[in-house]
């Protein structure tokens, strides 16, 4: 699948296991995406310091802080309200994904119920 | 029981009644017995110490018990029968959960309420425990999973390179392996909801349950065209039930879909009613592949499919009948079945009739 949805959008995504950063990396960048590649809830809060991003993809369990925390400072932190943040992440129990929406979310994604073309699509219509 | 202890360790009545409370103040459950009028008539020291209180007066049982337990409860005590226990739902008081249940016992002609609290606490946690242990392991599970699916989305999709066709063919095979795993690790965290959850029920009066199973048919409309399986319904006008429509209804379901997906093409499906005195039998007959007799015991098992079900649809859970049954069982109803492998199934949902549940 090829969307050019996301041509030149800027993504910023977080996730600690390296073959599935790899991957996802390669599809992505195959879309034309521009991709920060990050493996640490930390480093994201500290990228938005200083860099204007499209849209952010979180895993849930991250070293450091979680997927949900950086999602909170995220939207407050008074410059990034607006900014789509999708959880991608196969830890689904009804606590994370019940403060995911809380914390202002736009989606929570399961990776394995997921193609990477569905992936793709849903980066897409979020963004 | 008094008659039982005197005669079966032949003590006097006092030695008796000294043996009683030595059992009744050391036990682990709270019970308080109340008269008719819903008096006090007894409270162990188990009550007093999760009441926090050192007094024998009645009234002042009462108030710390309503105090403690701020439940609804005792207003529908009116409605309890012999056979019939009352149960509260999880009741949290600090760091402890509680139930409560209400009993109605006859003993000589007379009628007592006898309460029983039970702390929960430790099989709560232990519950708890079991669903994160489930979280945690269907996640460590998953990530690999993901990997290997998407990995193989990429190959097979050219994105690695060109790929043979005889490349394609083995690892879509291996693509659909991993599937049935993510399959199974989604069904494992089902099964772990089903009882975190606790079923809860909503019970309403209910009488056309001829209605509910035509439109658990219609929803199955096409998978009935298209296999051509023959349906006959024989429902008759029912008295009053007291169910929980929208769960009675996924057992029609389930065992509905169960009879279409084991029926060959062409087969029969006889749904019929039966009322005899204070219950209503369902029944749902097919023609289909039956149970294999050494697999009769297990298929009310969570994940359990027997093994010629699996042959012809390999991708069921093995959960529906073992939901049908929870969910029959808190209708306090009954399901069975009489099957012969090759010939067919018949299974029996029984509902009590006009029963406060």
């Amino acid at each position: 699948m090829n969307t050019d949805a996301l041509k030149g959008k800027r993504v910023l995504w977080a996730e600690d296991d390296e073959l599935l950063g790899e991957i996802l990396e390669k599809k992505l960048t195959a879309q034309g995406c521009i991709l920060t590649h990050v493996g640490r809830g930390e480093e994201v809060l500290k990228f938005l310091e200083n860099h204007e991003v499209d849209i952010v993809i979180l895993d849930m369990l991250l070293p450091g802080i979680d997927g949900n925390e950086v999602l909170k400072r995220i939207k407050t932190d008074g410059k990034h309200q607006d900014l789509p943040v999708l959880i991608l992440s196969n830890l689904n129990d009804k606590e994370h994904v019940a403060k995911s929406s809380e914390y202002g979310a736009a989606k929570f994604l399961i990776k394995a119920s997921l193609t990477l073309d569905d992936i793709i699509q849903q980066v897409a219509e979020t963004v | 029981m008094f008659k039982f202890l005197k005669q079966s360790i032949n003590l006097g009545p006092s030695k008796v009644e000294q043996m009683l409370e030595i059992i009744t103040e050391n036990m682990n459950e709270g019970a308080i017995l109340l008269d008719r009028s819903k008096n006090v008539i007894f409270a162990n020291l188990r009550t007093r110490i999760i009441l926090g209180t050192k007094t024998d007066n009645q009234d002042e049982i009462i108030k710390a018990f309503f105090a403690t337990f701020d439940i609804p409860l005792l207003q529908r005590v009116e409605t309890l029968n012999e056979h019939l226990v009352l149960t509260t739902e999880d009741v949290d008081i600090d760091d402890k959960t509680y139930n409560i249940s209400f009993n109605l016992i006859k003993a000589d002609n007379e009628m007592y309420y006898l309460v029983w609290i039970w702390d929960i606490t430790q099989f709560r946690l232990l519950e708890k425990a079991k669903t994160e242990f489930v979280t945690i392991a269907a996640h460590q599970l998953r990530t690999p999973l993901s990997s290997i699916k998407w990995s193989l989305n990429m190959y097979l999709g050219g994105e690695l390179g060109p790929v043979t066709n005889e490349q394609k063919q083995i690892f879509t095979k291996v693509y659909n392996t991993n599937e049935r795993m993510i399959a199974s690790v989604n069904e494992l965290l089902s099964a772990d909801r089903v009882d975190q959850e606790r079923m809860q029920f909503s019970f309403q009066k209910y009488s056309t349950l001829y209605a509910l199973v035509d439109s658990v048919l219609l929803d199955l409309q096409s998978l009935i065209e298209k296999s051509k399986i023959h349906i006959e319904v024989e429902i008759q006008q029912l008295p009053e039930l007291t169910i929980d429509v929208d769960k009675i209804r996924l057992v029609f379901q389930n065992l509905l879909e169960n009879a279409l997906k084991y029926t060959m093409n062409g087969g029969t499906i006889k749904i019929r009613s039966e009322v005899s005195g204070e219950h209503v039998t369902m029944s749902i007959a097919d023609s289909g592949i039956g149970i294999p007799k050494d697999q009769q015991g297990n298929i009310f098992q969570r994940f359990y499919r027997a093994t010629n079900a699996r042959n012809i649809q390999s991708d069921g859970s093995g959960l529906g009948l073992f939901l049908v049954q929870k969910i029959i069982e808190a209708h306090k109803g009954k399901i069975w079945f009489e099957s012969q492998e090759g010939k067919g199934t018949t299974f029996f949902i029984q509902l009590p009739l006009n029963k406060t549940i």
